[in-house]
């Protein structure tokens, strides 16, 4: 009997293990932007708590826009036109489809057998049946508003009702950011003077178009060549019911945020499964390097890397079981 | 016997890996409506049921309804108006459908890849222009 209220325990565990935990769709929604007339919005969420542990990067036209986790849910603002979305574990799965100026579209994400880990697949909704799954859905944090896209901030608070409040004071968000592309989902992170109010942040949606490169960040907690990004757009701020779990996971990703504030020995170089994957990723991107690629995270199935090239650049690269993608390079 | 299935193992693992059949395509040539002219919106008077050549099994629903956005060679380009539609295979594609001037579904244009893809027997398709 032991034994089995010890694996039902174990079993719980891992069920629960990444389920994300932000604030709710239905809390959130009156608060998020409208889309741009000139842009498209994509709203990426698995419903399900099937396959839990199974979390892989979401991909959009190449790159990484968030994660897919149970009940979760993120959104990007993109360019309209055609775009693939693509999940990967043991295999790739790919959409691909088109988005008109002004549209959003719903992309709903759901775990199938597979050999050894579940496969993901992400697949078209229809607006209708996406809006009667996504408002138990809780946001799991994402890409980051570079280029002057607003950033939200929730503020958990005793209030009863979800309310939106304005008028928004400018904000600097200070963020280390993975330049070469509209890559990794950022964090903004200012700092958070612990523990109450207790203080969520999440990018607004990200914009692949609007990414722009940026000056060096003078504070840099970490080899990464990071820079900073200065979004002064408005601050949206809502409240959070009490009974609305906010955790800061959510908030997290491999961004390079993230990477850039991992320990980093700077005398210690620690080969990884995934070193030889990253230096062919490299290579590929113009990058050769004579040490290699170095694991900067923990080891196991979420790791990032970092390769220093003979010019003098960084390459840096996320792998989940053993899929790597490239996160920056400058 | 043993050995043999040992032998084989990785590629009958890999086979699993790799199975579900892609969708069909074909070239085609897109023609956009004129801008100036007023797209047309159908409605599907009746709910269609049909398999795709993957296997995967599609619902055209009753009351659904469809704007003609040009066209290929292979007929009207009809896209879903306030919804979606998708070919399912080895990935998901969204699509159109491609209908021909007897109302008959040819097949389906993947706005992504710019292409047509056939439908195995023609279908149909119970459709009225919206007012």
């Amino acid at each position: 009997m032991l034994r089995f209220i010890k694996l039902a325990i174990i079993g719980l565990a891992i069920l629960l293990t990444g389920c994300a935990s932000g604030v709710k769709y239905s809390v959130m929604a009156p608060s998020i932007p409208a889309v741009s007339p000139d842009q498209g919005r994509v709203f990426f969420y698995r419903p399900s708590m099937i396959g839990a542990a199974v979390q892989p990067a979401v991909h959009m036209d190449n790159v990484i826009v968030g994660d897919s986790k149970s009940e979760g849910f993120f959104f990007v603002d993109t360019n309209p036109g055609n775009h693939l979305v693509s999940t990967a574990t043991e295999v790739e799965r790919t959409l691909t489809f088109n988005l008109d100026p002004g549209e959003t579209k719903y992309v709903k994400t759901s775990v199938s057998l597979g050999l050894f880990v579940g496969h993901v697949t992400p697949e078209l909704v229809n607006p209708e049946d996406a809006l009667k799954e996504l408002p138990d859905t809780k946001y799991t944090g994402t890409p980051l508003p570079t280029g002057g896209a607003a950033t939200a901030v929730a503020t958990r608070a005793p209030a009863p009702t979800p309310a939106p409040v304005a008028p928004p004071p400018p904000v600097t968000v200070a963020v280390a950011k993975p330049v070469e592309a509209p890559v990794a989902p950022v964090v903004a992170s200012t700092p958070t003077p612990a523990p109450a109010p207790r203080q969520q942040q999440y990018a607004a949606p990200y914009s692949p178009s609007e990414v722009s490169r940026a000056a060096p960040a003078p504070v840099a907690p970490a080899p990464v060549a990071a820079t900073a990004v200065v979004a002064s757009a408005p601050v949206q701020t809502y409240s959070v019911p009490d009974n609305n779990v906010v955790a800061s996971n959510n908030t997290q990703a491999y961004a390079t945020t993230a990477v850039a504030q991992q320990p980093v020995s700077s005398g210690e170089f620690r080969l990884g499964e995934s070193s030889y994957t990253v230096e062919k990723l490299a290579r590929q991107s113009g990058c050769d390097s004579k040490q290699g690629a170095a694991l900067i995270s923990e080891a196991g199935p979420v790791e990032n890397y970092r390769m220093t090239c003979v010019d003098g650049k960084v390459f840096v690269a996320h792998c989940e079981f053993r899929q790597c993608s490239a996160m920056q390079f400058q | 016997m043993r050995k043999f299935i040992a032998q084989n193992l990785g590629a009958v693992l890999l086979l699993i890996l790799a199975s579900g059949c892609a969708v069909q395509q074909q070239p085609t040539q897109f023609s956009p409506l004129n801008a100036s002219a007023t797209p047309v919106r159908l409605r599907l008077d009746k709910q269609v049921d049909f398999s795709l050549s993957t296997g995967y099994s599609r619902t055209l629903k009753s009351g659904s309804l469809w704007t003609d956005i040009g066209s290929v060679t292979e007929g009207e380009v009809l896209k879903p108006y306030h919804g979606v539609f998708t070919l399912e295979g080895s990935n998901v594609q969204e699509a159109y459908l491609v209908v021909a001037s007897n109302n008959m579904l040819t097949g389906f244009y993947l706005p992504y890849e710019h292409k047509f893809s056939p439908i195995g027997t023609q279908i149909s398709l119970p459709l009225s222009k919206q007012e």
